[in-house]
């Protein structure tokens, strides 16, 4: 069925009890919600199959500024390369942009038609899969249609949503020479004031008809101190919010250092406090307490080991964690640091 | 962690431990369709034009019991039904 999909189009009627999903309505915080879609298993094991065939060609359709498609480590790639270029003499700023509704609003008529032109080999099989209305079943009994954007559990959505903004990215490229990176549906633009305008500007007029919509009230334009108010100046028609400080950037930061030192002093106290718990667990559950260790909190604490710059002393507290709660609680005796560097 | 489940159980050492789901509300309700709209339709100047390339179909016979099998393995979770634990025990155990 899944070859069938990818080389002949089909009845869609026949497609819908496979397509269908559940919809799980998650609370975000603040009376908000987070839409969280489930898909038929059989569907996610034939997307895994495509994703496999096509890997390649999506790589090469999604093009070398938008970095989730399947390159490797790429938001640490997208996290180095932005703040290597703010950190540069000519960058004066660095636009951050959040878009509302990102997945579900693309525009599902334009991205089926441009992925014929960009990437012909999953083209068939997404065209079977979203040109009709997926039915979106909800816990408490009632139906939606999702008619705009990929699926979620869908694992093709990611190839189709990178490949859906290429025309946005390659015109917002012709039109402005801020330099930009897009990790999903989170761009950054980085360069002068008047670059960065132009490329918000040119965003703004071609971002909606492709189904994406930048919020700004949500954006961030991140400056150097002594262009503080010439950025005030050149963005005073918009409400992006503007700082000198510094903001979150793909879980890593961009901006001061004193900003830099108070996240990762925020982090650190998370994880120690993590730890902290982890061994009180450790005291009757030491084999798993060990394995969430090594697979699940040092597996995490790498991602921003690899992301944030020479934070080595800001783990103290975390390091005394560990070789005072932990690793005794795990071994049930004070644990020398020559037996832990065994 | 038994259940191989790491990222479930690391959520009792966050003091966030999720807020669940919500009862389906009118405000919910609401809301979920804000996230879903209706279809906008293609607009000026969102289509690219230009060679749309054949792809034989020969690229997708790699497509096969042995690579569904694999995926199958690789998935987790559940739609509605048979759940992924399901799917891999009908792909993979010799009974079916």
């Amino acid at each position: 069925m899944t070859k069938r999909l990818c080389t002949e189009y089909v009845d869609p009627r026949g497609l819908e009890a496979i397509l269908a999903n559940r919809l799980i309505p998650l609370d975000k915080g603040e009376g908000a919600v987070r839409p969280i879609g489930v898909s038929e298993v059989i569907r996610r094991i034939m997307g895994k199959c495509v994703t496999k065939v096509t890997k390649l060609d999506v790589i090469d359709a999604s093009g070398s500024l938008q970095v989730c498609a399947g390159h490797k480590s790429r938001s640490e790639a997208a996290i180095h390369a932005m703040r290597e270029l703010f950190e540069h003499d000519n960058s004066d700023a660095v636009l951050l942009i959040d878009a509302s509704n990102a997945f579900n609003s693309l525009n599902r008529a334009a991205a089926l038609h441009n992925i014929r032109v960009l990437c012909p080999s999953i083209a068939t099989n997404a065209i079977n899969t979203y040109r009709e209305p997926e039915r979106l079943f909800i816990v408490g009994g009632q139906e939606l249609r999702s008619s705009e954007g990929t699926t979620q559990g869908d694992p093709l959505a990611m190839s189709l949503y990178s490949i859906s903004l290429q025309p946005l990215i390659r015109r917002l490229q012709v039109k402005s020479a801020a330099s930009r990176c897009w990790y999903v549906d989170d761009p950054t633009g980085c360069g002068s004031l008047g670059n960065v305008k132009t490329w918000w500007d040119e965003l703004m007029v071609s971002g909606p008809p492709l189904g994406y919509f930048p919020n700004p009230q949500k954006c961030w334009l991140i400056v150097k101190p002594e262009k503080e108010r010439p950025a005030k100046e050149i963005f005073s028609e918009t409400i992006i919010n503007i700082t000198t400080e510094g903001r979150k950037h793909l879980g890593a930061t961009l901006g001061s250092r004193v900003f830099f030192e108070e996240y990762v002093d925020v982090k650190v106290e998370e994880w120690v406090a993590q730890v902290t718990r982890l061994a009180e667990f450790a005291t009757t559950q030491p084999q798993s307490s060990y394995a969430a260790f090594v697979f699940g909190l040092r597996q995490g604490w790498t991602y921003f080991l690899r992301t944030l710059p020479d934070i080595a002393p800001s783990l103290e507290p975390l390091e005394r964690a560990i070789a005072d709660l932990l690793a005794p609680a795990i071994t049930e005796h004070a644990t020398k640091q020559e037996e832990r560097d065994l | 962690m038994m259940t191989g489940q790491v990222n479930s159980a690391l959520q009792y050492l966050s003091d966030d431990q999720g807020r669940g789901i919500l009862p389906l509300s009118d405000d919910v309700m609401e809301q979920l369709k804000e996230k879903h709209p209706e279809p906008q339709g293609v607009q000026l100047g969102s289509t690219l034009s230009g060679p749309i390339e054949d792809v034989p179909d020969i690229r997708y016979h790699e497509i096969n019991g042995g690579m569904v099998r694999d995926a199958a393995l690789r998935s987790k979770g559940s739609g509605s039904g048979v759940d992924a634990n399901g799917f891999r025990r009908i792909l993979t155990c010799k009974s079916f």
